[in-house]
């Protein structure tokens, strides 16, 4: 039954609005003479959020925890400088460092298998970032913040325990945009990369977890 | 003639295919209703509805709506938003909405708890509860409790069935008596002198309180006493502990 | 007689009609808390997650494992957790000799964990079709298996979720779980980070 009434709501609502329109009109015609139309002073700022639009670089200082294969997790930090080639692709050029310091199993056996120098994870990458989805993120009511999220894949230098070999990089990173010059990004990473250690030859994953902090520019 | 056999025909199929869905339709009575594009508070309001337009409720989320307006509009509306408009009978709808304890009569929970043992032959071992919870009525549940316990060098499980007692549900802040019994299995003994508690039949009793975060979210902490059957002679145990339950 | 045949069609027709717009009115009219509970409601997940585990001190393992959710309001959810690895041998181990074999180097890890959606927002595959999301915080406690131990475990994480329809979503975490492990030391606070990806039906 709604249906009915509906389409004659519909259709009363659309007559009305017809009649009305034609009374309008024919009401304003007298008045065009000596109209004086009254300008704003100030023009209406529009609200725009923040976004990576006109800005392209990033340069930003990251802190979080890597975990090493056959060692344990430790704080990680380092910088980052990011590259916006346009709306979907990002270039990041990163270096971070982690002091993984004495591993369990030297304690075990009581003997020193890594020098001091080498006691300390380095890694160098540069990874292409591709925006997975792009959206908005809400805090509350008020805040509104755009944020994207990346695919990274790239390649890394690492520096640990006696061994200097590239491998690869991998993860994903979920980038706000806070204001027009200052975003954060939540980062998981995982670097593989072969490690010769203890006569083993092997591939390593190491996965770390940084948020970062960048300006804008 | 025609005309209108084919108007009934079509009339009647479309009936029938709206009849199969459960659908929900209201009138709204506030001046408006705003309708977000998502279920949380954060996500923009993309249209409001007028006060004596008809709405259709399709989804249902924790705390939101999911409604059509007449014009077709699909989005999201707060529950407490929606209490206050009226069916087309001229009822308020009365929604579920924030009486603590007095909603959660016949639902189930879920939940975990962390704790420690306090003293006794446990005393100093950590613990971990999960817990599945039937509220028969407001101010009384039955809860299956099953956990473990650790010890550098202890290992060890339990399960058991108590009785809950909340007298004031509707509080934010409620207490809690819990009575209960069950059994306890060490399943690592320490190397050295082994426990006179092997595999042994328990009861509890308790209090505590719930701290009500949300409709169905609690924060339920609480200290426990145990009395444990052992081959020698009753072994007393007492435990603290702090966890989460939600109820649906 | 086509005259005939269309009058009762007619007739059966309305009749129908008028039996089933009665039903409807009928079914209008029940509109309670009942009817609202029957309302399609999405509140439970389940999940498949699979990644990589970094287990302390010993490799980097692929690990799969099950998830179970319930979204308790707005803002917090409740989740269980179950996943597993296989352990090979780390490299002290191969130089020294392995610690433990067998059943023993399966890694085994359930939890029951608490969420909390930091910011909510929504999301853009193409288009403008969005898809709600959220960055989550997750804290919790369990157990976890490994090298004949039995360790009581918290788990931290944080992670965020997509939805790819209505009902999938798409979730990227990363959980650090934290135990106290006699396998090499005694007593020693090991981290297992975990970098892992879910995809979960609402229901």
């Amino acid at each position: 039954m709604s249906n009915y009434q509906h389409a004659l709501k519909r259709i009363t609502l659309f007559l009305f609005c017809t009649f009305s329109l034609q009374h309008n009109v024919k009401a304003e015609e007298p008045i065009s003479k000596d109209v004086k139309i009254i300008k704003p002073k100030k023009d209406v700022v529009t609200a725009k959020a923040a976004a990576i639009d006109t800005e392209k670089f990033e340069l930003g200082l990251l802190a979080g925890f890597l975990a090493v294969e056959d060692f344990d997790s430790n704080l990680t930090q380092g910088i980052n400088f990011t590259y916006h080639i346009n709306q979907d692709f990002i270039v990041s050029l990163e270096s971070a460092q982690s002091k993984v310091g004495r591993a369990t199993f030297e304690d075990v056996v009581d003997g020193d298998f890594l020098r001091k120098s080498d006691e300390t994870f380095k890694y160098t990458s540069v990874s292409a970032g591709y925006k997975l989805f792009h959206g908005r993120s809400f805090l509350s009511k008020e805040s509104k913040y755009d944020s994207n999220i990346y695919f990274l894949l790239g390649v890394s230098e690492v520096k640990f325990a006696g061994n200097s070999e590239t491998g690869l990089v991998i993860g994903t990173s979920y980038k706000t945009v806070l204001t027009d010059w200052l975003t954060w990004d939540l980062s998981i990473k995982d670097h593989v990369v072969n490690r010769d250690f203890l006569a083993d030859d092997k591939r390593t994953h190491n996965i770390e977890m940084s948020l970062g902090l960048n300006l804008l520019f | 003639m025609k005309y209108i056999l084919w108007l009934s025909l079509l009339l009647t199929a479309s009936y029938s295919c709206l009849a199969k869905d459960i659908m929900i339709r209201l009138e709204v009575i506030d001046p408006y209703l705003e309708m977000h594009t998502g279920p949380g508070d954060g996500y923009p309001i993309i249209y409001t509805v007028e006060q004596g337009e008809m709405i259709d409720l399709l989804t249902r989320r924790p705390d939101w709506y999911e409604i059509k307006s007449s014009t077709g509009r699909i989005g999201w509306v707060k529950s407490s938003q929606i209490a206050r408009t009226i069916q087309p009978t001229g009822e308020p709808v009365d929604l579920p909405s924030v009486s603590y304890g007095d909603y959660l009569e016949d639902s189930l929970s879920l939940g975990f708890n962390v704790g420690q043992f306090t003293g006794g032959e446990l005393k100093g071992s950590q613990t971990f509860s999960f817990t599945s919870e039937q509220r028969w009525l407001s101010w009384f549940g039955t809860e299956l409790e099953v956990g473990k316990y650790y010890d550098s060098e202890v290992r060890g499980r339990y399960y058991g069935l108590n009785l809950l007692f909340e007298p004031y549900s509707d509080w934010v802040v409620s207490p809690v008596i819990i009575v209960g019994t069950g059994n306890m299995k060490t399943t690592v003994q320490p190397k050295l002198i082994p426990l006179s508690i092997e595999d042994s039949g328990y009861y509890q009793y308790g209090i505590g309180g719930n701290f009500y975060l949300g409709r169905n979210f609690v924060i339920r902490a609480g200290y426990r006493e145990y009395t444990v059957s052992t081959e020698q002679d009753d072994e007393r145990l007492d435990r603290w502990h702090i966890g989460f339950n939600a109820f649906f | 007689m086509a005259h005939w045949f269309q009058r009762v069609l007619l007739g059966a027709s309305l009749a129908t009609f008028t039996l089933v717009t009665a039903t409807e009115a009928q079914a209008e009219q029940v509109t309670t808390i009942d009817s609202i509970e029957q309302l399609d409601n999405e509140l439970f997940e389940l999940g498949v997650t699979t990644g990589i585990i970094n287990i302390q001190d010993f490799g980097s393992e692929f690990v799969t494992g099950i998830n179970a959710g319930f979204i308790a309001s707005e803002d917090i959810f409740m989740q269980l957790n179950y996943v597993f690895a296989d352990a090979g041998l780390s490299s002290f181990e191969k130089s020294q000799g392995a610690l433990f074999s067998g059943d023993d180097r399966k890694f085994q890890h359930f939890d029951f964990l608490v969420g909390y959606n930091l910011y909510q927002g929504e999301q853009f595959f193409s288009g403008t079709d969005a898809q709600l999301s959220s960055l989550y915080l997750v804290a919790g406690i369990g157990d976890t298996d490994f090298g004949g131990e039995e360790s009581f475990t918290y788990t931290v994480g944080i992670g965020y979720q997509i939805g790819l329809s209505r009902t999938y979503n798409l979730k990227f975490d990363y959980r650090d779980y934290i135990y106290d492990s006699s396998l090499l030391l005694e007593d020693e606070s090991t981290h297992n980070a975990q970098f892992s990806v879910s995809l979960n039906v609402l229901f």
